[in-house]
């Protein structure tokens, strides 16, 4: 299964990851490009570390990723089950269209909260 | 009866020549059996001969061809008088479907040197026969697996294909039809689905990912589906066991979106579950088409921990039910546009309303997707369709 899948010339192999720390024990995780088979363990290198430390929050920022497939997928229920395990927050920052219906498709979104922006995500 | 007999002990390669034989007795002459292939696009005939038992047998097209008529209308068609049985002057020619009632299988011809109702019935009564010879040949013949293949096919494919029961099934006021493509590569999609007293289960699985471990999730899944529910487990409790399975098996690496559910063919009560999966479409009459709701539980073997909630949905007589997977509705053209979820029922509202059998809907349904996708498509697609006429067993057609 997948989401939509990228309209021909997209570059679906190709995923950016960045960190920053935001302060106040939380950490923005910004994703851009095609979350998929090829890309999806580049971010969970970024993800599981951040994730091990209990009372932290890690917020994703999805808006950049257009594409996402079963693999990306699984790369966020994973990252959700270490935060569960560890006592980690987690939450998606503006996933687009696309991504949100994937989401909301499988019951993920029941889990892993999304907000639109990072100011917006409580305390 | 006697063919029957003498074809216990027989190999797939000698049903023709036996077939033949039998039928020459009856007044049936020169008898030809063809085979149609796993996508339904072409009928081989089986002479027996060479590694796939139809070395120098013609061939004809399921949608350019008489014979094509003859399967795609589940039918005895006669040839024209001028083209037919040349050789048996006032004969003629004929093409019969060959089916078991259900699963459409190929087509037998057959030269007759009249036409009349009792030659006519034992030419259908012929092609009844000719179908569960090949049934009871087909599950260890690797020639009629050679055969009914156009390509290649992946390991993923073989395990699928002989893990689906058969596509077609009829009876208890209900039918059902399944398609599954890309049918030589297919990933981690499957369907299945069982009956037991007035209990139709119904199921759909997508497997993430494309690759062989995606048909190994879809195997465990159902074996671990089929192994529940034949305890008598609840389709939520089922659910459950198949998550646990998985995760004992690829821990939580793996995982399967399904939905499950149970009709009652004496009463037409759906009871369904959703395990993150794409919701049932609902076709009532020839009118309008809806998506039924049930909040999802989260794909099996994810370990979401989310609970499980079991829907049910009252059937009207004569309701269509549509099971399916996103490779159908996301199938995307050169332009990018996808099949889409419209065009799917519409493509089923106007094919299956009295001009084409469920099966056959189905068939062009897939070749339709395909052709959509310049015959080449990157994600799974598969469909279960199930309609309920609810007493009107008469009027099944399948």
């Amino acid at each position: 299964m997948s989401t939509d899948r990228p309209a021909p010339g997209d570059q679906r192999d190709v995923l950016q990851v960045y960190v920053r720390p935001l302060g106040a024990g939380r950490h923005l995780v910004t994703a851009e490009g095609a979350l998929d088979l090829h890309t999806a363990s580049r971010l969970a290198d970024v993800l599981q570390p951040l994730l091990l430390t209990s009372g932290r929050s890690v917020l994703v920022d999805l808006s950049g990723v257009a594409f996402l497939d079963s693999t990306g997928l699984t790369c966020l229920i994973a990252a959700y089950r270490t935060a569960r395990n560890t006592g980690a927050r987690l939450a998606l920052i503006a996933p687009g269209e696309r991504v949100r219906r994937m989401l909301v498709l499988t019951g993920t979104d029941q889990v892993l909260p999304s907000y639109a922006t990072v100011d917006s995500v409580p305390d | 009866m006697r063919l029957m007999q003498a074809s216990h002990m027989a190999t797939l390669e000698q049903l023709p020549g036996m077939i033949a034989e039998h039928a020459a007795v009856a007044g049936m002459h020169d008898v030809a059996v063809f085979v149609v292939d796993i996508r339904e696009t072409v009928l081989r005939r089986l002479t027996g001969q060479g590694p796939d038992a139809g070395g120098g047998g013609q061939e004809f097209t399921v949608s350019g061809s008489l014979p094509g008529q003859a399967y795609q209308r589940v039918e005895l068609l006669p040839e024209s008088e001028r083209d037919g049985a040349g050789e048996r002057p006032g004969g003629r020619r004929w093409w019969v479907a060959v089916t078991d009632g259900v699963e459409r299988l190929g087509v037998l011809r057959a030269d007759t040197d009249t036409d009349d109702e009792p030659i006519r019935q034992a030419l259908r009564d012929l092609a009844s026969m000719t179908a569960l010879l090949l049934l009871s040949k087909r599950s260890f013949s690797d020639s009629y697996a050679r055969l009914a293949r156009t390509e290649p096919m992946n390991v993923a494919a073989e395990m699928q294909w002989n893990l689906t029961p058969p596509p077609a099934y009829a009876g208890h006021n209900a039918t059902v039809g399944a398609v599954v493509e890309p049918a030589y590569q297919i990933g981690g999609d499957v369907f299945d689905y069982a009956v037991v007293g007035s209990i139709l289960h119904l199921s759909v699985f997508d497997a993430m990912g494309h690759d062989t471990t995606a048909g190994i999730t879809a195997n465990v899944a159902v074996a671990a589906c089929r192994n529940a529910r034949r305890q008598g487990a609840s389709l939520a409790e089922t659910s459950r066991q198949v998550e646990q399975t998985l995760i004992e098996q690829f821990s939580t690496s793996r995982y399967i979106t399904g939905i499950l559910a149970h009709l009652d063919m004496g009463t037409g009560r759906l009871t369904w579950i959703n395990r993150g999966h794409h919701l049932p479409i609902l076709i009532r009459g020839n009118r309008w088409a809806t998506e039924l709701a049930c909040p999802p539980a989260g794909p099996m073997g994810a370990d979401l921990g989310l609970p499980v909630t079991m829907a049910t949905d009252q059937l009207e007589p004569g309701d269509r039910l549509l099971l399916y997977t996103d490779g159908i509705v996301e199938a995307r053209d050169r332009c990018g546009t996808e099949f889409g979820r419209d065009r799917f029922v519409d493509f089923i509202l106007r094919h299956h309303s009295g001009r084409h059998t469920l099966h056959e809907t189905l068939r062009r349904l897939m070749a339709a997707v395909m052709e959509h996708h310049d015959g080449k498509l990157d994600d799974d697609a598969t469909v279960l369709l199930t309609e309920w006429r609810g007493g009107h067993q008469q009027e099944l057609t399948p």
